[in-house]
C-alpha cells in the first residue's frame, strides 16, 4: 500500500511547486529540518515514518500483525477511509465542510440494496444509479448553500439528518444481503498477492483521479483558488458558484464510491451504514495534512493517513485492546493531529514572517 | 506663504512654563512594506482644545492616530503623555493612560444595552450579580454629558450611527480619558447629528478634554477647531497653528503642496476612440445616485474623491460584485447586465484591479503563475478541462516579464513578493486576460516609488494601445499625471468633471473646490 | 416580555398548538394525558440537551461533544452506583462534576490552540464516547437507582417531573446569561469579539465558562436520559447531535453568537417533541421525524435570516454593521457565506 500511494506525487497541488526549478536558487532551499517539517510535505514524510514505526512496533509486539491476512484487512478498511477522506477533503479544500458524508452514503447503500435485492436490477446499472444518486444528493446541498447563502456547516448538518432519516424511511429499516459475486470479489477477493484487497486499487485510482483533478484540470485549480481566497477568485472572474457545485458533485461521487466499497465487503447492509463516517473522514483530512482553512490538498497524505489510522486500529486489536476502546483512540488521534497541525502552521507562518521581514530589509537598503 | 508652510518648529508649550501638553507625538514615523521610511511627524495636543488634523489621503493621519492609541509602535519617534514618554503597547493600555479613540467602526455589542456597553469590561454588580438598575443609574450622567437622552437600557443596535458615536465618546469619558481622538467622525452621520456632536465636543473642550478632530471637511474644521496641524507625505506642513491665523486657501494649499511635477508629461489631448464603457444615471445598492460617465477607448478617466466617496463601491458594481439598481450600464453602446466578474470578463472584456490586493486581488499562498493565469484558465484548458503548468507558463510569462516582476520564478508564492511586485501580479492577470476595459482601483497605494513609476508607465501604454481605463485614485498627483479627464466623486454622487490641464496647483484647487463646496452646500442645506 | 412576544418561534408555537388541538380532536390518543406526558417528557430532555449547545453557541463557538460528555457521565454514574455502591446523590454529583471537567477541557484546548470548537470537540467527543464504551465494554448498567427513575418517570397527571428540571435549567441558564458577569462576558465575546477583548474581557475565560457549563448541562441531560431509559448505557449521547443544534437554532439562538434565548429553546423543544409525537400518532414512520428535524433546522435558520434582513430594512440602524446605509449594503454584499466554523 505504501509503495502504491507514493505514486501520486507528494508535490502539493496548489502550484507553489518544487523550488529551484526555474534555475534560480530560492531562499526556501536553505530551510533545514524545521523548515521542511513546516512545509506541506512533512505530513507525507511524517506519515510514512509513523506508519513504519507502527508496523515495526505491532509487528514485533503483537503476533499476527504482519500476516497477509491482517495486512489484507488493513488495506480493505484503509481503502474505504481514504475515499471517505477525499470526499471530505474536496469540501475542506473549498473552505467548507461536509457533515453529511455518512448520510449521502446511507442513501447510496439503501438504493443499492433495494435495486439489487428487491428490484433485481443488474449490478452495472445499479452502480450507475447509485453513483448518480450520490452526486445528485450532494449537489442538492450545494444548491441549497448557494441559494440560501447559509454556511456549509448548517446546510450539511440539516441534510445529515434529512438524508439519514430519508434513507431509513425508504428502506423501512430493512437489511439487504448483497449476494452479487462481482461486488463480493471486489471487497473480499485478492489482487496480485493474498495481502492486497482489490479495494486498495479502487482507492488508489480514486486518489490518482483526485490528484489529477487538482493538478491538471482547470476546475481543480479553481477549487483551490476558491478555497484559498474566495473573494479574490470571484473578483478574478472565476465562476465560483459553478466551481462550488462541481466540488459538491465530486464529493458526492466519492461518498457513493465509499458506500459501494463498504457494501462490497460488509455484504449485509442497511441504511445506518454511514453513521460512523464523519470522524474517519476528518481524521484522514487532518492527519493527511489538508488545511482546514482550505486552499490546499495533499492526496498522498490522505491515503497514507488512512493506512496509518487503520494500522493503528488493527494493531490495537491485535494487542487485544478491546474494540470498545478504539473510539477513544480515534478521538485522541484526531486531537493530536489537529493540535500538531496547528503548531506546524503557526511555526510556518512565523518562518514566513521572518523571511518577509528579511526580504523587506534587504530590499529597502539598495533603493 | 512659503514661510508659513515650511514645517515650522513644533510648538513646545512646556518650554513656555505652562503645563505640558496632554499628548505629544515627536518625530513619529512608520513604514509599510516597501515604502521608504518617512520623516517624522509631530503632534501636540493641549488640554481644552479641539485640534484639527488634516491632510490628503495617505498623508499619514491614520499612522499618527494608530501610534497614539497603541495599535502599532512607531518605527521612530516618541509618544509623550503629560510630558512623560510612554510605550503604548495596546489600545487598552493607551486607554488606561487616558488616550481613547472613537473609530468609524463601532466597537459596540449590539445585543447589549447602551448602559452596559458603556461599562463593558467593568460592569457594576451588586452581590456578584449584574445590577441593571445600578448600570442604568451610573450610565445616566455619562450619557447626559454627551447629550444622549435615551433610555440607558435600550439595545445598542437600535442606535443611529450618530448616537452610536456619542455612546463611544461617553464610553471613553467613562474611562476618564483626557484625550479623545475622532477619526472622520462626521462621515456617516446626518447633519443634525453633526451639529449636536460639535456642541458636545465644544462642551468637553471647555471642561478640559483634549480633542483631536480628523476631517477632510474644512467647513467643519473652521466651525469647530481651535488649532490645526496639516500633514503631507508623513511630515508636518503646518503645525499647531491657530485657525484664526490661517485662511482656508492657505490650508488647502498646505495640503496639496505646490511642487509642480516635472514628470507631468501625459499627452493630454490624445486622440480618443469610441465609447467603450458608459454609465447612464446609474444607482446602486450602495446608494449611488444618478451616476453618469463615459470612458472611451484609449483614454484614462480618473475618478477622484476622498476616502468613503463611493468610488470603489461603484467599481464593484461595474464588475458585478454588487448590484446596480437603476439606470443603464452600456458596453460599446449596448445596454448590458453584468451579474458577476466572470460575466464581466468573459462577455465584455471588463477587468477590475482591486484596491484590496491581499483580500481581493491575489491568492497570496498561490504561485505567481497561478495568480496571473487565473483569468485565462478557461481559455487555455484543453478537452475535458485538462490544464497544466507547462501550458499556462508561456501564456503568463510574457506579461510577468513585461511588468518586470522581481521574483525567484513563476512558481514562487505571491506572499513572498514585495507590495509593488504583488500589485504588478494583480495587474498582470488582466493583461493576460486581454481585458480592454480596465478599472484600476488605487493601483499604487503602498508600493515604492520605482514600482509606482512602472505602474504609471503601464497605464499609459495600455491606454495608448486602445484600452479604456477608469482610474480610481486618491493621489491627486498621480491623477494629474495620468488622466485625460478627472471626475470628482463625493457622497456617492459625481460632483463634476475637471479638465486635466496638467497644471497641478490649478487642477488640485479646482478639485478641492468641488469637494469642499459640496460639503459647504450640505452643511447649509 | 415584549421580547418574548416578538420572538421568531411564536408562529411556530402557534402552529403547533393549533395542530395539537386539531390532532387532539381528530385522534383520541394524541390528547390523552399519558401522551401529553410523553411529549413533555421528551421535550424536557431535548430542552436540556439544547441548552448545552446553546451556551456554546452564545460564545460564538460550537460543541460536537455534548453527546460524548452525556455518554461518559451516564456510565460514570452507572459505574459508581452499580460497581462501587456509591450513594445516589454522591454518584450524581460526581457525574456532574465530571461532565463539567470534560467541558472545561474542551474550552481550554480551544482557547489554547485557537482552533475552532468544531474540530476540537469532534475529537474530544469521540474520545469521551470511547472511554464510555471502553470502561463498560459496551454493556449497560441496568440497575439505575430508583430515585433517578422515579424522578424521570414521575408525573402528576400529564405533567412530568422532568419538566421541572428543564424549567429549572432553562431559568438558571437564562439568569446566568443575564445576571452573572461571566454570563455577560460569554455573550459579549460572542457578540463582538473585538469590542469585548478591547474592553478587557478574556475570550479564553468566556470559552472555558461556556464549554464548562455545556458539560454540566450535558451531565444533567444524561441523568434525565438514564432515568427515562432505566439503563445507563454508553450509547447515550450518540444521537444527541442533531437535537442539540435543532433546539437552540429553532428557538432563535443566533449561530453567530452573542445572543441566546433559553425560553425559545424550551419552546422549540416542545414543538419538536410534539411534531415527533404527532407523526407517530398519525402512523408516520419515526424516521420521517429525523428528516423533519433536518428540514426544520434549515427552515428556522432561513426564517431567522429573512427576519434579520426585514429587521434591517425596517430599523433605521444596526450597530455591528457600522456606518451608513451604504456601508451596510457593502457589508452585506461582502458577507457571503457567513459563519464558517473551521476557517477562523
Amino acid at each position: 500500500m505504501t509503495s502504491t500511494t507514493s505514486e501520486p506525487s507528494t508535490t502539493r497541488a496548489h502550484g507553489a511547486g518544487p523550488p529551484g526549478r526555474d534555475g534560480t536558487r530560492p531562499a526556501v532551499v536553505r530551510r533545514g529540518i524545521v523548515g521542511r517539517l513546516a512545509s506541506g510535505q512533512s505530513s507525507v514524510v511524517g506519515l510514512v515514518l509513523l506508519t513504519i514505526v507502527t508496523w515495526t512496533i505491532f509487528g514485533t509486539v503483537g503476533s499476527g500483525f504482519l500476516t497477509s491476512f491482517n495486512l489484507y484487512s488493513i488495506g480493505q478498511l484503509a481503502a474505504r477511509d481514504a475515499v471517505l477522506g477525499m470526499a471530505q477533503a474536496i469540501l475542506v479544500v473549498m473552505a467548507r465542510m461536509n457533515l453529511a458524508v455518512g448520510s449521502v452514503g446511507a442513501i447510496c447503500v439503501s438504493l443499492l440494496g433495494y435495486m439489487l435485492v428487491d428490484a433485481h436490477i443488474p449490478l452495472v446499472l445499479a452502480i450507475v444509479v447509485v453513483v448518480v444518486a450520490g452526486v445528485l444528493a450532494s449537489l442538492l446541498m450545494g444548491v441549497v448553500e448557494l441559494k440560501t447563502g447559509l454556511s456549509s456547516f448548517i446546510v450539511t448538518l440539516a441534510f445529515l439528518s434529512a438524508y439519514g432519516g430519508g434513507a431509513l424511511l425508504l428502506t423501512r429499516n430493512a437489511n439487504y444481503e448483497i449476494t452479487s459475486s462481482v461486488l463480493g470479489r471486489l471487497g473480499s477477493g485478492t489482487l496480485v498477492s493474498a495481502a492486497i484487497c482489490p479495494l486498495v486499487a479502487v482507492a488508489v485510482v480514486c486518489g490518482v483521479v483526485v490528484w489529477l483533478v487538482y493538478n491538471k484540470t482547470a476546475v481543480g485549480w479553481k477549487m483551490l483558488a476558491v478555497g484559498a481566497n474566495e473573494r479574490a477568485a470571484r473578483a478574478s472572474g472565476v465562476d465560483t458558484s459553478r466551481v462550488l457545485l462541481a466540488g459538491y458533485a465530486i464529493s458526492g461521487l466519492l461518498c457513493a464510491v465509499a458506500a459501494l466499497m463498504e457494501a462490497s465487503y460488509e455484504l449485509n447492509v442497511n441504511a445506518s451504514l454511514g453513521t460512523n463516517w464523519l470522524l474517519p473522514s476528518f481524521i484522514a483530512v487532518v492527519l493527511g495534512g489538508v488545511a482546514l482553512a482550505g486552499g490546499d490538498i495533499t492526496v498522498a497524505g490522505i491515503l497514507l493517513a488512512a493506512v496509518f489510522y487503520d494500522s493503528l486500529q488493527s494493531g490495537l486489536t491485535i494487542l487485544n485492546v478491546p474494540s470498545y476502546w478504539l473510539d477513544l483512540a480515534e478521538g485522541l488521534v484526531l486531537l493530536a493531529a489537529v493540535v500538531a497541525d496547528q503548531m506546524r502552521r503557526r511555526r510556518r507562518s512565523r518562518v514566513r514572517r521572518a523571511r518577509r521581514a528579511r526580504l523587506a530589509l534587504g530590499g529597502a537598503s539598495p533603493a | 506663504m512659503s514661510a508659513r508652510e515650511a514645517s515650522g518648529s513644533p510648538l513646545a508649550p512646556g518650554t513656555r512654563g505652562g503645563p505640558p501638553p496632554v499628548l505629544e507625538l515627536r518625530g513619529v514615523s512608520k513604514s509599510f512594506g516597501g515604502v521608504a521610511a518617512r520623516d517624522g511627524a509631530d503632534l501636540v495636543l493641549a488640554a481644552g482644545e479641539v485640534h484639527a488634523l488634516i491632510g490628503e489621503n495617505g498623508a499619514g493621519k491614520s499612522t499618527l492616530i494608530n501610534v497614539a492609541t497603541g495599535v502599532f509602535p512607531p518605527d521612530a519617534g516618541a509618544v509623550l503623555v503629560d510630558g512623560e514618554p510612554v510605550q503604548l503597547t495596546s489600545p487598552r493600555f493607551a486607554a488606561a493612560r487616558g488616550v481613547a479613540v472613537v473609530h468609524q467602526e463601532r466597537n459596540l455589542v449590539g445585543a447589549f444595552s447602551v448602559a452596559e456597553n458603556l461599562f463593558l469590561g467593568r460592569t457594576p454588580t451588586r452581590g456578584g450579580l449584574v445590577s441593571y438598575r445600578r448600570i442604568a443609574e451610573e450610565a445616566r450622567p455619562w450619557l447626559d454629558q454627551v447629550g444622549l437622552g435615551l433610555d440607558p437600557l435600550v439595545e445598542a443596535r437600535r442606535l443611529s450611527p450618530g448616537q452610536a458615536q456619542l455612546l463611544e465618546i461617553a464610553k471613553a469619558l467613562a474611562q476618564r480619558c483626557k484625550v479623545l481622538l475622532l477619526d472622520e467622525p462626521t462621515s456617516s452621520i446626518t447633519e443634525g447629528e453633526s451639529e449636536h456632536l460639535f456642541a458636545i465636543l465644544r462642551e468637553l473642550r471647555d471642561q478640559g478634554t483634549a480633542i483631536l478632530f480628523v476631517s477632510h471637511k474644512l467647513e467643519e474644521v473652521y466651525a469647530l477647531c481651535d488649532r490645526v496641524t496639516v500633514l503631507r507625505d508623513g511630515r508636518n506642513v503646518v503645525t499647531a497653528r491657530p485657525l484664526g491665523a490661517i485662511t482656508r486657501d492657505e490650508v488647502v494649499h498646505a495640503m496639496v503642496g505646490r511642487t509642480v511635477d516635472a514628470a507631468a508629461a501625459h499627452d493630454h489631448g490624445a486622440p480618443v476612440g469610441a465609447a467603450r464603457l458608459e454609465l447612464d444615471a446609474v444607482s446602486t445598492e450602495y446608494g449611488h445616485d444618478g451616476v453618469s460617465l463615459v470612458v472611451h477607448a484609449g483614454e484614462i478617466v480618473a475618478l477622484y474623491g476622498l476616502v468613503g466617496a463611493g468610488r470603489t463601491e461603484l467599481a464593484r458594481c461595474l464588475v458585478g460584485l454588487a448590484r446596480i439598481t437603476g439606470g443603464r450600464l452600456l458596453v460599446d453602446g449596448e445596454p448590458v447586465r453584468i451579474r458577476n466578474p466572470y460575466d464581466a470578463l468573459r462577455h465584455h472584456g471588463l477587468g477590475y484591479v482591486s484596491e484590496d490586493r491581499k483580500a481581493e486581488g491575489l491568492i497570496l499562498q498561490h504561485s505567481i503563475s497561478r495568480n496571473v493565469g487565473i483569468t485565462i484558465w478557461d481559455k487555455l484548458r484543453r478537452r475535458l478541462g485538462w490544464l497544466s503548468e507547462s501550458q499556462t507558463r508561456p501564456a503568463v510569462e510574457g506579461h510577468v516579464e513585461r511588468l518586470r516582476v522581481k521574483m525567484q520564478g513563476l512558481a514562487q508564492p505571491v506572499s513572498g513578493l514585495s507590495g509593488g511586485n504583488q500589485q504588478k501580479v494583480s495587474a498582470a492577470k488582466w493583461l493576460a486576460a486581454e481585458a480592454e476595459i480596465l478599472v484600476f482601483d488605487e493601483p499604487t497605494v503602498g508600493i515604492d516609488v520605482a514600482a509606482k513609476e512602472e505602474m504609471h508607465q503601464l497605464l499609459r501604454e495600455l491606454a495608448h494601445g486602445g484600452a479604456a481605463i477608469l482610474l480610481i485614485s486618491s493621489d491627486l498627483r498621480e491623477v494629474v499625471r495620468l488622466a485625460d479627464r478627472i471626475l470628482v466623486m463625493g457622497e456617492f454622487r459625481l460632483l463634476g468633471e475637471v479638465a486635466n490641464t496638467g497644471d497641478y496647483p490649478a487642477v488640485s484647487r479646482a478639485v478641492m473646490e468641488r469637494i469642499t463646496s459640496s460639503v459647504h452646500g450640505a452643511l447649509r442645506r | 416580555m415584549s421580547q418574548v412576544l416578538r420572538a421568531k418561534w411564536l408562529p411556530l408555537l402557534a402552529a403547533t398548538v393549533v395542530a395539537g388541538i386539531v390532532l387532539g380532536i381528530e385522534t383520541k390518543s394524541f390528547g390523552a394525558s399519558f401522551n401529553v406526558y410523553v411529549i413533555l417528557q421528551t421535550a424536557a430532555f431535548d430542552a436540556v440537551v439544547g441548552l448545552a449547545q446553546m451556551v456554546v453557541l452564545a460564545v460564538g463557538d460550537m460543541s460536537l461533544a455534548v453527546g460524548g460528555i452525556g455518554g461518559l457521565v451516564t456510565i460514570a454514574i452507572g459505574n459508581a452506583v452499580d460497581v462501587h455502591h456509591w450513594p445516589v446523590g454522591a454518584a450524581v454529583l460526581a457525574g456532574l462534576v465530571l461532565g463539567t471537567i470534560c467541558g472545561v477541557v474542551n474550552g481550554v484546548v480551544i482557547a489554547r490552540t485557537q482552533l475552532s470548537g468544531f474540530i476540537v470537540t469532534l475529537a474530544t467527543g469521540s474520545a469521551f464516547t470511547g472511554i464510555a464504551y471502553g470502561v463498560t465494554s459496551a454493556i449497560p448498567y441496568s440497575s439505575v437507582p430508583s430515585s433517578i427513575v422515579s424522578l424521570s418517570q414521575g408525573r402528576a397527571s400529564f405533567f412530568p417531573y422532568l419538566l421541572l428540571v428543564a424549567f429549572g435549567a432553562t431559568a438558571l441558564v437564562g439568569a446566568a446569561l443575564r445576571w452573572l458577569p461571566d454570563g455577560r462576558s460569554v455573550l459579549a465575546v460572542g457578540g463582538n469579539r473585538d469590542a469585548a477583548t478591547l474592553s478587557g474581557l478574556s475570550r479564553s475565560r468566556a470559552l472555558v465558562v461556556a464549554h464548562g457549563s455545556s458539560g454540566l448541562l450535558a451531565g444533567v441531560a444524561a441523568v434525565m436520559y438514564m432515568g427515562v431509559l432505566q439503563s445507563a448505557t454508553p450509547a447515550t449521547g450518540t444521537d444527541w447531535l442533531i437535537i442539540s443544534f435543532a433546539v437552540p437554532i429553532i428557538g432563535g439562538t443566533a449561530l453567530t453568537g452573542g445572543e441566546a434565548s433559553s425560553v425559545g429553546g424550551l419552546i422549540a423543544a416542545v414543538v419538536l417533541a410534539t411534531i415527533n409525537d404527532a407523526l407517530i400518532v398519525l402512523n408516520v414512520n419515526t424516521n420521517a421525524v429525523e428528516m423533519a428535524e433536518g428540514l426544520l433546522i434549515l427552515a428556522a435558520v432561513l426564517a431567522g435570516q429573512v427576519g434579520r434582513l426585514a429587521g434591517l430594512q425596517g430599523r433605521a440602524h444596526e450597530t455591528g454593521r457600522p456606518g451608513s446605509r451604504r456601508r451596510r449594503a457593502a457589508g452585506a454584499a461582502a458577507g457571503g457565506a457567513g459563519l464558517d466554523p473551521v476557517a477562523r
